[in-house]
């Protein structure tokens, strides 16, 4: 089963962006994401894969400014993806290469044709 | 021209009036595939016909349905001018209380009705759909799976500018695929993404006939990415990828003599090297059992 196109144009775009770009699925499932990223994340694409909610709060947890481990279910993402609204927060990600990173991520729900939701675009910028 | 019937005398029939993309090109050049724009009819044994876009060859499919027809099922990729510019002397629409169900993409404002109305009403055309004497039932579809009587009909959107589907009609154990307007290689650097990410995949898969834009040469392609069109070559690769049994080029481009469509679609066929796909030029008129 293919993916939906609003989200097959946007990794073809993401794909094309030197801005770190993440593209997650209604599930919460990290289902893209750019070189730009995978500078950031400490891994590429193609060594990860697609991953699930867990693997990948697993592999990069985020925390917040006061240091704390983000919850799965109070990740910006999980916030967008249930609210239907955008979120945009400061976070530090313990990378997959060990190192921490601050950003504040964008996360933007996508609403398709007919409003139905596909999924999520996080926009990452290196704070 | 009717070719490869069924031995079971079960399956579909597919009939191409319209196989030329963008614009109607009539004239000496053309005569073997056609000038005419897109518009696709397929039968099931059963007699029940539905047929695919309103570009100007539905004039004559229009013609050719029963004159004891009961009800009509139009179903539209997308509103672009070749795949509606006949709907405004499709007969059917004339037939006083005959139901006529149109099926195509609204817009992320606009139903497909007022969509549709901005074609069909002055100063474009004269008569107004609330005019039609017929019954006209206009369906917004996007991505989904219903029931037209015996055929199992899915949508989905498809990469090509605007709001746009392909359709996957299934019955009688046989699956056609429409995709007319695609351009599924639309930002990768090479070829075409895995089946995952491939616009369409899932209308395609295992599809008994695949009927796929090839409107430009890959010379061509260079200049004109992102304006929703496929290649002969990527249209063999898409198929190969959708396991599909047979496929036909479609959409061809207004400015490509018959002698060209037969040249380019014959160098991409040779690009086959499995040798399981068949592979031919869409040719108005034909009639393709499947
Ligand atoms: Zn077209
Ligand atoms: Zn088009």
């Amino acid at each position: 089963m293919s993916r939906p196109l609003e989200l097959i144009l946007a990794r073809q775009w993401a794909a094309l962006l030197s801005t770190p770009v993440m593209l997650f699925d209604m599930e919460g499932s990290l289902i893209f994401f750019n070189e730009a990223a995978g500078l950031l994340l400490g891994r590429k694409y193609d060594e990860t894969g697609s991953m699930v909610g867990p693997e990948w709060q697993a592999a990069f947890p985020m925390e917040d400014e006061a240091g704390r481990v983000i919850g799965a279910t109070d990740s910006p993402v999980a916030t967008a993806i249930r609210s239907g609204s955008p979120v945009m927060r400061t976070v530090t990600v313990r990378a997959m290469d060990g190192v921490r990173r601050k950003a504040t991520v964008t996360v933007f729900p996508v609403h398709g044709l007919e409003r139905t939701r596909q999924g999520a675009v996080c926009l990452v910028h290196p704070a | 021209m009717s070719r490869g019937w069924n031995t079971d005398g079960k399956g579909l029939s597919v009939t191409l009036f319209g196989t030329r993309g963008s614009l109607p090109a009539p004239g000496p050049d053309t005569t073997r595939f056609g000038g005419n724009t897109s518009c696709v009819m397929v039968k099931n044994s059963a007699g029940q016909a539905l047929i695919l876009d309103a570009g100007s060859g539905i004039r004559i499919a229009g013609n050719r349905l029963p004159k004891d027809v009961k009800r009509v099922d139009l179903l539209l990729t997308h509103l672009h001018m070749d795949h509606i510019q006949g709907l405004g002397f499709f007969a059917p629409l004339y037939t006083p209380g005959l139901d006529v169900h149109l099926w195509g993409p609204p817009s992320t404002t606009r139903t497909l009705r007022s969509r549709l109305n901005r074609y069909l009403s002055p100063p474009l055309f004269p008569v107004r759909i609330r005019e039609l004497p017929s019954r006209v039932h206009c369906h917004d579809v996007t991505q989904g799976q219903w029931e037209i009587g015996d055929f199992k009909v899915r949508s989905s959107l498809v990469a090509h500018p605007d709001p746009t589907l392909g359709y996957r009609l299934e019955s009688e154990g046989r699956i056609v695929t429409y995709l007319p307007d695609h351009e599924p290689q639309l930002g990768c650097r090479t070829g075409l993404p895995t089946t995952e990410w491939l616009s369409g995949h899932h209308l395609a898969e295992g599809a008994d006939l695949l009927i796929h834009d090839a409107q430009y040469t890959e010379d061509e392609y260079l200049n004109r990415v992102g304006w929703g069109h496929c290649t002969p070559t990527l249209a063999v690769r898409f198929a190969e990828l959708v396991r599909a049994r047979r496929l036909l080029f479609f959409h061809h481009d207004p400015s490509r003599s018959d002698v060209e469509v037969e040249r380019i679609c014959a160098e991409a066929s040779r690009t086959h090297k499995q040798g399981m796909l068949v592979t031919e030029p869409a040719a108005e008129m034909d009639e393709i059992k499947v």
